[in-house]
């Protein structure tokens, strides 16, 4: 049975809204209506790119002319509060790129809005809905982890070599102007991540780390211990080290189970039945298996030329429109975000006296 | 003339100021604030506004020469990112360059000389030769981000030109060429020490960059130059083959060459995207080496004449292909971009070196 299409529009035309297009165009039941951008031409070239019949400079004017269903915002952070504040407003629905605001009291205002007027809400919370940590939650769902002890998540990438926004001084990354600089970029990602396994926290802990004393000088380096009501948690970002990896790790008590975000595929290390001292070896084995699996995985991922470590954004974003066409929940839901926000808010706190390692 | 020239600390935006100021023109380079410059980067005389295309604010101010005393009376654009992925290459590059249109608007500048590509021509539908008349990429989101960047910026800078009645001239330089920047993407593809030149025999629209920076201020003194496109390429024939060999005994390179005829290379990359269609469907992502339009737009054998800018603007290369692998080797083109206004080669030698 055919269904009305939902009305989408797109506000920031920046590196990230060419995934959210990506996936709209994909996604059923959705059509895109709009483009908005402060930049003409970058409006008008992503509308040309993705085949969007119309583009704005003024998101009023998108909003008044194209009356969408759901807007997605995909601008800097700073911005956020007052487009999301517009858009539900404006009864839309709103998904809105990470961090949903810059600080957690306009998040609450935010949330108070969007129930008050019946629309969602919702955070791209988007690595959870990767295969392979859908894997992961499934397994600790089902109880084949055993308890959740506590997860690791680290994330390791060249941010400041040559070309990278962050280095650029001249320009830089809306992210170096806040705080807690480069690590405001990835926070959210960290958080929700140990959210998903190890639930809400209870005290964190954050470490930071400048390249320098002078306190302009970049953070570098971010570890944060959380205590969870359900275990604890190390959050890690190293913007030094190398290679890239985003690396993700659970402890049960039954099993360990990592993957690599930015590639395919699991590798886990469980207890296993027969001689004790055999075990290690055994799960070696399996673990070399494994990884030549995702290797062969990874290059495929990369031929495919689908959306890559960005698949779960096109899951969210299919999710969004199925469920709001069903009457479905929201693909990440409020209580999720405001538990997120508020981890991330405590820790980039803790950046104006930061410790050195 | 007072000009105002971006990207002026490039790799041809530094000759391109010293061509400027050698034909006594009064020019200021844009030059981004945190670039630190030792004293004699520039000739003696270059005003130097600090600014960044990317930053919409900094320009008016820099449209302004010398302590804002005097208006600019055109623009030398050659401010371009092409370094990082395809979307900042294209925020950066036509942003910036919105950015600057804007900037002269405000500051009523009418004259531009904006520095295009030959990235921006459909290679594929091109006959047997690529010159002004050849057809645009029809084709645009399959070519690189450097491709799609420069079609939106020279689509940009033309409708801005149209809408206020600029006087508006386009150069579409081929492979720029010099010292330090002797490695061009047209030759073929280097492995290690192995270098694979890709059709060997074909002609490599190569402009040696002192040459380039030459039309740039020839298109900039020329009134009929303006409303006009022109493509910037030496006139000498130099085949790939012959440039790798070059590279390698100048010590630009070191390794070997190693010969790949056209028609092989393009035949793996039409398998391998035939192979890619077949497995993964449009979608198929494969490296840009094996992508059919990009492998043309770099490799593909065809002319590249030089007439029109020849002939309407009377601009000759003033050195050629023998001559400027002279100038590369002994340094001496290095050392005239710092070199004093109107201290120019000696008139036997620059004779001599005509092409």
């Amino acid at each position: 049975m055919s269904r009305k299409p939902l009305r989408a529009a797109v506000i920031g035309a920046g590196q990230i809204a060419k995934q959210h297009l990506g996936a709209l165009a994909a996604a059923e039941g959705v059509e895109t209506v709009g483009i908005c951008d402060l930049s003409p031409i970058m409006a008008e070239s992503t509308a040309d790119r993705f085949g969007i019949a119309h583009w704005f400079t003024d998101f009023r004017e998108l909003l008044e002319k194209q009356s969408p269903d759901v807007v997605h915002i995909t601008t800097p952070p700073s911005s956020h509060f007052h487009l999301a504040r517009e858009c539900l407003l404006a009864d839309c629905h709103v998904l809105v790129e990470k961090p949903v605001t810059v600080e957690y009291e306009q998040f609450a205002e935010l949330k108070a809005l969007a129930q008050q007027r019946d629309r969602w809400l919702v955070e791209d919370h988007n690595y959870l809905l990767n295969n392979s940590v859908q894997e992961m939650l499934s397994l600790a769902t089902t109880g084949a982890l055993g308890e959740v002890r506590h997860v690791d998540v680290q994330v390791c990438l060249a941010l400041f070599g040559p070309g990278s926004r962050f280095a650029d001084v001249d320009m830089p990354h809306p992210a170096m102007r806040e705080p807690a600089g480069v690590v405001t970029d990835f926070l959210t990602h960290l958080c929700y991540l140990a959210y998903a396994f190890v639930g809400e926290y209870k005290t964190a802990q954050a470490y930071f780390h400048r390249q320098s004393p002078q306190a302009v000088s970049p953070i570098t380096e971010f570890q944060a211990l959380i205590n969870s009501e359900r275990g604890t948690a190390r959050l890690g970002l190293s913007a030094t080290s190398q290679p890239d990896s985003f690396l993700l790790r659970v402890q049960g008590t039954r099993m360990s189970i990592a993957t690599n975000l930015f590639e395919v595929g699991t590798i886990r290390s469980e207890v296993l039945g027969g001689p004790q001292p055999l075990i290690p070896i055994r799960n070696a084995l399996k673990r070399g298996r494994n990884e030549r699996r995702n290797a062969v995985r990874s290059l495929w991922r990369k031929l495919t030329g689908g959306p890559g470590p960005y698949e779960g954004l096109w899951t969210l974003v299919e999710r969004f429109y199925a469920n709001l066409h069903n009457g479905g929940p929201p693909p990440v839901p409020m209580a999720q975000i405001d538990a997120v926000n508020r981890l991330v808010h405590e820790i980039q706190r803790e950046v104006t006296a930061p410790c050195a390692f | 003339m007072r000009v105002l020239i971006t990207g002026a600390t490039g790799f041809l935006g530094r000759y391109v100021v010293a061509a400027a100021v050698r034909r006594g023109h009064s020019v200021t380079a844009l030059v981004r604030p945190s670039r630190e410059l030792p004293e004699s980067f520039f000739p003696v005389g270059v005003a130097i506004a600090r600014g960044d295309v990317r930053n919409a604010e900094c320009l008016p101010a820099a449209l302004q020469n010398r302590a804002g005393l005097q208006s600019i009376d055109a623009v030398i654009h050659l401010a371009a990112c092409v370094v990082g992925d395809d979307e900042s290459q294209f925020a950066n590059t036509v942003v910036g360059t919105e950015n600057l249109l804007a900037a002269m608007c405000l500051q009523q500048v009418t004259r531009l000389v904006h520095c295009s590509t030959f990235s921006v021509y459909d290679w594929q539908q091109s006959g047997r030769q690529l010159d002004e008349q050849s057809a645009l990429e029809s084709d645009l989101y399959a070519r690189d981000g450097y491709a799609i960047s420069k079609t939106w910026q020279e689509r940009l800078v033309r409708r801005t030109a149209d809408e206020h009645g600029w006087q508006l001239t386009v150069l579409r330089p081929g492979f720029i060429w010099g010292a330090g920047n002797e490695l061009i993407a047209g030759i073929g593809q280097s492995v290690g020490r192995w270098h694979i030149v890709i059709g060997g025999r074909r002609r490599l629209p190569l402009t040696y960059v002192e040459n380039c920076a030459d039309s740039f201020v020839t298109a900039l003194e020329t009134p009929a130059a303006c409303g006009q496109t022109y493509n910037v390429v030496d006139t000498d024939t130099v085949t790939a083959w012959q440039f790798m060999g070059e590279c390698l005994q100048a010590g630009a390179a070191v390794g070997r060459r190693l010969y790949l005829p056209y028609w092989l290379g393009i035949g793996v990359a039409q398998l391998a995207n035939w192979t890619s269609r077949w497995l993964f469907g449009p979608t198929g992502k494969l490296p840009g080496l094996l992508v059919p339009i990009k492998f043309r737009a770099r490799f593909r054998p065809l002319e590249f004449p030089n007439g029109k800018i020849r002939e309407e603007l009377g601009w000759h290369p003033k050195w050629n292909f023998r001559s400027a692998w002279q100038r590369v080797r002994s340094g001496e083109a290095l050392a005239l971009l710092t070199a004093e206004p109107n201290s120019q080669m000696p008139q036997a030698e620059r004779e001599d070196s005509l092409v």
